[in-house]
């Protein structure tokens, strides 16, 4: 067994952490791989970043519907009127 | 008068529903289509709105609807479990990054919220490269904050195809935003 784990399981750890509560032993041999690995601290950091932005996307969206599909969809509702 | 309606319904609320559809299905030409859908569906059931919720809300829950409907046509689709053979080009047999894959410095201070315009519109593309499944997975989780539970009985998937299709869709999206926004 031993503490080392390697970065796919890292990567499933960090996706696990953002489901349920990691044991302990499980927080050692993550954080003990941050400690060693340099590129799983940065993908740990990107996809923190990566989740809170979607949760911002609302916030940023302002597309619009042009003029003509607006008129589209008025007519269509029109044609339904039955 | 009818006409008058439905002119005031596409101009005072047709831009709000489509950014709200926008983002949650991640392709304009289906936003659209669940905008014009929901409008249809509001109009042949006019006589039964009862102006208990304003036409806003209404229209916003017949939306919601469409959304989940579309979400679930894709978890049916997925009719065996998610394959759970690992990616070969993100890691190698000793699981290790590959190359290619392992992440960069993206050079920005990780704890403070990203506002560029830019930077939301990659993100929005990266969204659509998704599979509609992952990304109905994602949203709900991310964008709607669902619970793990709920989601797993709204689309009708196993807690185990979730996780899968969770895990994948943020190894997909991080990859992808770094290759198109963070490292040119």
């Amino acid at each position: 067994m031993g503490l080392m784990i390697d970065c796919k399981t890292a990567t499933k750890m960090i996706s696990q952490k953002e489901e349920k509560r990691l044991s302990w032993i499980e927080q050692i041999k993550l954080y003990y791989h941050f400690f060693i690995c340099k590129v799983c601290s940065l993908f740990f950091n990107q996809n923190k970043v990566v989740v809170k932005s979607v949760a911002l996307m609302d916030k940023h969206e302002n597309s619009t519907l042009s003029e003509d599909e607006k008129i589209q969809m008025v007519a269509a509702l029109e044609d339904s009127a039955a | 008068m009818q006409n008058d309606l439905a002119t005031r319904w596409v101009k005072d609320f047709g831009d709000m529903l489509y950014r709200y559809a926008l983002p949650r299905v991640s392709d304009s030409g289906i936003a659209k289509d669940l905008v014009q859908e929901t409008f249809l569906a509001a109009w042949r059931n006019i006589d039964n709105y009862k102006g208990e919720a304003s036409e806003k809300n209404w229209l916003f829950t017949i939306l919601k609807n469409k959304i989940i409907d579309f979400y679930r046509k894709a978890s049916t689709r997925l009719t065996d479990n998610v394959d759970t053979a690992e990616s070969k080009d993100l890691f190698d047999e000793t699981g290790h990054w590959q190359n290619t894959a392992a992440p960069n410095d993206w050079g920005i201070d990780y704890n403070t919220a990203i506002e560029s315009k830019e930077f939301y519109s990659i993100l929005e593309k990266c969204k659509g490269k998704l599979k509609t499944i992952q990304n109905a997975v994602f949203s709900m989780k991310y964008l709607d904050g669902v619970e793990s539970d709920e989601i797993c009985k709204e689309l009708n998937i196993t807690p185990s195809n979730y996780w899968v299709l969770l895990h994948r869709a943020k190894l997909q999206l991080r990859g992808c935003l770094e290759k198109n926004w963070f490292v040119q």
